[in-house]
């Protein structure tokens, strides 16, 4: 087990006990790498954020029986927020409705009318223009680093449904960053 | 197959893996990986795929992250939600449950040990009264002495506040036991 790993174990036990300081650093740890899986998969910080609460308050009330493994606490809360995005897109039908948008939808003058702004705003623009269901595995496998079968296990789907969501994100992406792409490629000097 | 048809069949099959799984060869089968590493070092147009797969995981990886005024904003709201469930969940549920009987088993217990406790001071002040009530009789000023009496062992506000039925000794324990379980808890 690494450093990080011991120390989240030992944050655990304390705050099973209670230990309301311990629970804070644990917080303090963890809190943005879910806030930003949560904010990926689904399109609106609001409920963005109420899922990172919720997920933290999981944390807080399961400690007693959790156990972390060698890998630390990050893939318990990883498969805690994953889930309640799920839940929550199934819930509101959204994976459903957004899956009958076109693939590409809106990326071109949604694209120009931000130019003037900086990438990374724009990547949030295209990333939040992808259906749902793309985004959710585009966000597991690329930001939070599932393999193909957990992505297929959290999203319910096989791995081949895992592999076409994620090269048609990819497809749709490339398209509506194409210039931010070509001004990339343009500054990497020739081989 | 001709060497022409194997580099666009190469090709297209880099294509699909990475749009799959992005540049990053290490996320690649490892069956994969060992395919086209060197399709990539001999054929120009692959390398060249691989590097615009690159430049879109370098974007993908420029995305914004939450500001840290918000992050706090949460943290702040995250612990005051925890804090207010700590007496109902935590303190019952999340602590070890060894501990939470052991707590509860000597709180049962308090309640037996307390008679035993007050007998002694009671069996003091009665042993007084009867001294005392023996010396005023004979002296004739019992009424007077025996109020007096009463205010020196506590009894008579006891009495007043509890209908007679706990003495003042009894009440001095009982705080005790309180701050007991107060430490307890």
């Amino acid at each position: 087990m690494g450093a990080g790993a011991s120390e989240d174990a030992a944050l655990v036990a304390a705050a099973a006990k209670g230990d309301a300081d311990a629970f804070r650093t644990l917080v303090d740890r963890h809190l943005s790498s879910v806030l930003a899986v949560a904010r990926r998969m689904l399109r609106d910080d609001a409920e963005a954020e109420d899922v990172a609460q919720e997920t933290l308050l999981r944390l807080w009330r399961s400690a007693d029986g959790l156990d972390v493994g060698a890998m630390g606490l990050r893939p318990w809360l990883r498969r805690v927020v994953s889930n309640l995005c799920v839940d929550r897109m199934r819930s509101g039908k959204r994976l459903t409705v957004v899956e009958e948008l076109p693939e590409r939808a809106e990326a071109a003058t949604q694209h120009t009318s931000l130019e003037a702004q900086d990438a990374s705003r724009r990547v949030d623009v295209a990333l939040k223009a992808l259906p749902d269901r793309q985004r959710t595995a585009l966000t597991l496998f690329h930001y939070q680093g599932l393999s193909q079968v957990e992505v297929g296990q959290i999203m319910g789907i096989s791995d081949e449904a895992v592999e076409s969501l994620l090269a048609r994100a990819r497809r749709s992406l490339k398209a509506a960053l194409r210039e931010e792409l070509q001004e990339l490629l343009s500054d990497t000097p020739p081989e | 197959m001709t060497k022409n048809n194997r580099q666009v069949a190469d090709r297209e099959a880099l294509e699909r893996l990475l749009e799959i799984y992005g540049a990053d060869r290490t996320r690649w089968p490892a069956r994969e990986r060992l395919r086209f590493a060197s399709v990539i070092s001999e054929d120009k147009a692959a390398s060249r795929m691989l590097a615009e797969a690159e430049a879109l995981d370098i974007l993908l990886d420029s995305a914004s992250r939450p500001s840290d005024a918000a992050v706090d904003a949460l943290k702040d709201r995250i612990m005051a939600t925890a804090l207010r469930e700590l007496p109902v969940e935590v303190s019952v549920a999340a602590r070890p449950s060894a501990s939470v009987t052991s707590i509860w088993a000597r709180r049962r217990a308090l309640p037996a040990m307390a008679p035993r406790a007050v007998e002694w001071p009671a069996a003091a002040v009665l042993a007084a009264s009867l001294v005392l009530g023996v010396m005023l009789g004979s002296a004739g000023t019992f009424d007077a002495t025996m109020s007096q009496m009463a205010q020196v062992a506590g009894l008579q506000s006891a009495a007043a506040d509890n209908a007679g039925t706990v003495d003042s000794a009894q009440l001095a324990l009982g705080d005790e036991i309180d701050s007991q379980y107060e430490d307890l808890l």
